[in-house]
């Protein structure tokens, strides 16, 4: 096949201007998404992991055009979207939807659950009538959700719930690619889980791709095939979900790492032993100079103040922006 | 080895007044807090963990009532004090931190007004003199330059920054009892580390005994000494956190690990729990987790069980007992 890849997605940037504060004040430029790159093949999952202000999700917000890039192409389907008008785009709209993380805030209070499903099929002019109904209701089935609910507003569902009924809306239109921006992170753990099981079972059913946003790494492991690692803007490590936990490179992976609590007390390290990454994550309108992360790594040397490293592939598959990346998952520098 | 008890909370009910009537949100919860441990009272929303603390601490909104046979901090019934003597305990003697630094600092005020504030009101001392505690307090929970901090208003800093000015405030009058409600809830997981690590560590250098209510079981395998967990109200298991991550006897409990994602977990389908948290207004009849229990019965749906104790240090509020976390019954 000549299109191997679903989504393409080459260079992208998005950069907002932030206008000064007072009189006479320049605008500022903030980097959100700066020199991204990746590819997903139907079927496949790229988790993106990162920090509150990495910019995951304005990548995820640009993919689908609700941003519209500053430069670089994202070719879907070998169709590059970037450079679409909205008319062209609304042809491709129906092929990538996207579950957002509030349940609360993102569904449609004067709604009936049977309307905001519906409303995507109604907008694209697909299906009316008793088909719609029909189709409804399957949807609602598909998702877990009891049919008999089809005409409660969404204030009467439990935070699964509605994430379910987001679910139901973003497949009505039958999607290859779904863009999930933190879709368990406001839900209970219980809660979490059946979700997640869900999203799998879905996938493996359509054959979706999913880009799948989350700032918990144990979600993104357990569901993604491939994941990259974000860090104010840019991808600092990208790889198989297995090789990356196997074998991270990146300093600012090893220190994700390192930070997921553990849920056993006896793998409960004495105090002092855990690498603990110190300081904060930088304002991204005036990042640090050289490598981002220079201030907060705890193997950074001189060059890494000046020279930003680009993103290279290290490995066959495994890609890393560090000039002294860990050799064989050790400690960066090699242990 | 008997550590002294810092905390006794007997028969603890919280009530909200609604339009559709009273409804129970804690349900007869008893525990105590020992000197020096960190007590972790796990569960998820609506279970009542806030509710607790805030009971303990004399916040309760004014629709919410509060009874209980007492709850007694340090010789002293809490239900019983003055007004006037409760002002005197917290911020003193007990202190409590918030999910979310910033609503719970005052926009208006520097830093370091609000931290001398805390201090003049509990101790007798000079403006510079509070000046000075202050910015020594400020140091102690690693904030860069607290001299400077101190004439910053809260929304110069970061999450992890005010959260760490939100406990600096909390320890600066070295008060016995810390509460803290998901302290590191609304942070990300590298400030997190950050945070429990200082906790932890300033726990021992002040003598104060937390109780950290958090949803994370990772958290609690984290930081805690004993664990608390609660469903819809009550309390459901209580055990050290080596027997209770060992093994969890409540079929709660159990379920809530199973579904917590392991790191190195990967292929197959998540265990779950079934259904959701049942509201206050409906709760089922008998034990409130029976519709959601793998292992209900009949007597389940009947009466509700009590806490006992099934081993020294252990309770359990299941009629499975000490069985029910166990793989077959």
């Amino acid at each position: 096949m000549a299109e191997e890849y679903l989504l393409e997605v080459r260079h992208l940037d998005k950069f907002f201007t932030i206008k000064g504060g007072g009189l006479g004040k320049k605008p500022e430029i903030l980097r959100a998404v700066s020199d991204v790159g990746f590819c997903l093949k139907a079927g496949e999952t790229l988790g993106i992991v990162g920090e509150s202000g990495c910019g995951k999700s304005t990548l995820g917000n640009t993919i689908i055009r609700l941003l519209d890039p500053t430069s670089g192409e994202i070719l879907f389907q070998g169709k590059d979207l970037a450079k679409m008008k909205k008319r062209e785009l609304a042809k491709y709209r129906p092929d990538m939807q996207m579950i957002f993380q509030d349940p609360y805030s993102s569904l449609n209070p004067r709604m009936r659950v049977f309307d905001i499903i519906a409303e995507p099929l109604r907008t694209h002019h697909i299906l009316a009538g008793k088909e719609l109904e029909e189709r409804v209701l399957k949807l609602m089935e598909l998702v877990g959700l009891d049919v008999s609910y089809v005409s409660r507003y969404p204030h009467e569902f439990s935070g699964g719930q509605r994430q379910r009924i987001g679910i139901a809306r973003a497949l009505a239109l039958k999607p290859k690619l779904i863009i999930c921006d933190e879709p368990v992170s406001a839900l209970d753990v219980s809660i979490q889980a059946q979700i997640l099981n869900l999203l799998r079972q879905l996938q493996e059913k359509f054959n979706l791709a999913y880009i799948f946003i989350a700032h918990g790494l144990p979600s993104v492991r357990h569901i993604s095939s491939k994941i990259a690692v974000m860090y104010l803007g840019k991808i600092v490590e990208m790889t198989s979900r297995d090789q990356l936990f196997a074998h991270p490179m990146h300093p600012y992976t090893l220190g994700l790492f390192e930070a997921i609590p553990i849920p056993d007390p006896s793998l409960r390290k004495p105090d002092g032993e855990r690498e603990i990454l110190k300081g904060d994550i930088p304002n991204a309108l005036h990042p640090p100079s050289g490598c981002y992360f220079h201030p907060r790594c705890p193997y950074a040397r001189e060059d890494c103040r000046s020279k930003a490293p680009a993103l290279k592939e290290t490995m066959p598959g495994h890609f890393v922006a560090c000039h002294y990346p860990a050799e064989g998952g050790g400690g960066a520098g090699g242990e | 080895m008997k550590q002294e008890t810092l905390l006794q909370v007997e028969k603890l009910n919280a009530y909200f007044k609604t339009e559709d009537g009273r409804v129970q949100a804690v349900k007869d919860v008893s525990f105590q807090v020992k000197k020096g441990e960190l007590l972790a009272i796990v569960g998820e929303s609506g279970c009542g963990k806030s509710l607790t603390s805030l009971s303990i601490m004399g916040l309760t909104a004014k629709n919410c009532q509060v009874e209980a046979e007492g709850i007694e901090f340090q010789g002293e019934d809490l239900l019983k004090v003055s007004p006037r003597r409760f002002r005197q305990l917290r911020g003193k003697e007990l202190a409590m931190i918030f999910q979310e630094p910033l609503t719970s600092l005052n926009p208006l005020f520097t830093i370091g007004y609000q931290l001398m504030e805390t201090i003049r009101l509990h101790n007798p001392v000079t403006k510079k003199q509070a000046r000075e505690m202050a910015v020594e307090v400020l140091k102690k929970v690693e904030i860069p330059r607290p001299e400077r901090i101190i004439m910053e208003y809260p929304n110069a800093l970061s999450g992890g920054m005010r959260q760490r000015v939100m406990i600096a405030m909390a320890l600066v009058n070295k008060p016995s009892l810390l509460i803290a409600d998901e302290p590191t809830t609304a942070l990300d997981v590298t400030i997190q580390a950050q945070i429990l690590f200082l906790m932890k560590h300033l726990m021992k250098e002040y003598h104060t005994s937390i109780m950290f209510i958090t949803h994370d079981l990772g958290v609690v395998a984290e930081v805690a000494d004993r664990v608390m967990v609660m469903y819809a109200g009550q309390v459901v298991e209580e055990a050290n956190v080596y027997d209770l991550f060992n093994k969890p006897y409540h079929p709660y409990t159990k379920g809530l690990m199973d579904s917590t994602i392991k790191v190195d977990q990967k292929e197959g389908l998540l265990a779950t729990i079934s259904g959701t948290v049942p509201s206050l207004a409906e709760m089922p009849e008998g034990c409130r987790f029976h519709p959601r229990c793998p292992l209900a019965g009949e007597e389940c749906k009947k009466a509700c069980p009590e806490l006992r104790e099934v081993e020294p240090g252990r309770k359990v509020r299941c009629i499975h007992g000490n069985t029910g976390g166990k793989e077959n019954g």
